[in-house]
């Protein structure tokens, strides 16, 4: 039904009726906000998300109406979130600022936890999302991009390698360098407590 | 605590800190005015066009290519066919001269039929 709704809409967007764009994007502003908005700095948010409307309207006849709409947008959406990265790398605007020992302090608070109860009002501190900020900031775009997919959100692996348009081996091996690289850059946290 | 132990129970901690993370907003709406302007623009449309007509002539290029190759192979597997037509009369240019009773005659100089 969903589908059906999406594809009237398209049909009469590719007819002319480019207004009608406004009726998809209050469809999907809401998961394309959710998906920018967990990977993408506050202040930016906005450009992105509103790169990743043009882009859709621009790719829209690739849409086969074979798959849901929502799927095919939340492709594009990641795929704007790694270009992202990608320009702030190649700009060298990365700002990723250093742990102290608060972000320290919590690493062994972690480590000591033992029950969910205390694994969650750990994960709820600050410092937990500047942790990983900081890591995902040394890490590639498209490292971190698999990560976030695949490690942090629980994507199939089949569906981040339909994202990133690789293949399936491919990503598994990208999936296992970047947890890698993660863990490495955790380890080296933790040597300095040792 | 063992190393391996501990850094397993931090990566444990910081994928449920993910998804406590806050879903970053933005500040106002006025992405969704851009956007339609955007779209709308004459410039936007015309580069729309061209990118569409560019793919239409990869698209095109990479089709007479892909034809060309086909009718090559096609062509090379019909002139197999034909090479292997002609072998049989090949082999029965030289089967006469071969055959048993012509060597016989030849170097052992015996008639068996008399």
């Amino acid at each position: 039904m969903e589908m059906h709704i999406d594809a009237e809409i398209i049909n009469r967007i590719k007819s002319g009726k480019i207004e009608d764009y406004k009726l998809l994007m209050d469809r999907y502003k809401g998961m394309v906000v959710a998906i920018a908005g967990k990977r993408i700095p506050a202040n930016d948010v906005e450009h992105v998300v509103q790169d990743i409307f043009v882009n859709a309207y621009r790719s829209l006849s690739s849409w086969s109406g074979k798959k849901p709409f929502a799927n095919w947008l939340s492709r594009i959406a990641m795929r704007g979130c790694c270009d992202y990265w990608r320009q702030q790398k190649r700009g060298h605007c990365n700002s990723s600022n250093d742990l102290n020992e608060d972000h320290l302090a919590w690493l062994d608070l972690a480590a000591s936890s033992a029950s969910q109860e205390h694994f969650d009002s750990v994960a709820r501190k600050h410092e937990a999302g500047e942790i990983i900020t900081w890591a995902l900031n040394k890490l590639s775009p498209e490292d971190r991009t698999v990560l976030e997919m695949i490690y942090f959100e629980g994507i199939k692996l089949n569906e981040a390698a339909k994202v990133m348009e690789w293949s399936l081996a491919k990503t598994k091996v990208k999936a296992m360098r970047a947890r890698a690289k993660m863990r490495k850059l955790i380890m080296s946290l933790t040597e300095h407590e040792l | 605590m063992k190393d391996e132990t501990r850094i397993e129970r931090i990566e444990q901690a910081l994928r449920v800190a993910y998804s406590h993370m806050p879903v970053n907003q933005p500040e106002n709406d006025a992405w969704e005015d851009n956007v339609l302007r955007e779209i709308a623009s004459e410039k936007f449309i015309a580069e729309c066009r061209q990118e569409q007509s560019n793919n239409f002539v990869m698209r095109l290029a990479w089709g007479a290519l892909a034809a060309s190759v086909a009718v090559a192979l096609f062509c090379s597997f019909l002139q197999v066919l034909r090479s292997n037509d002609n072998l049989p009369g090949a082999l029965e240019e030289y089967a006469y001269p071969v055959s048993g009773q012509w060597v016989l005659e030849q170097y052992a100089g015996v008639d068996y039929e008399e």
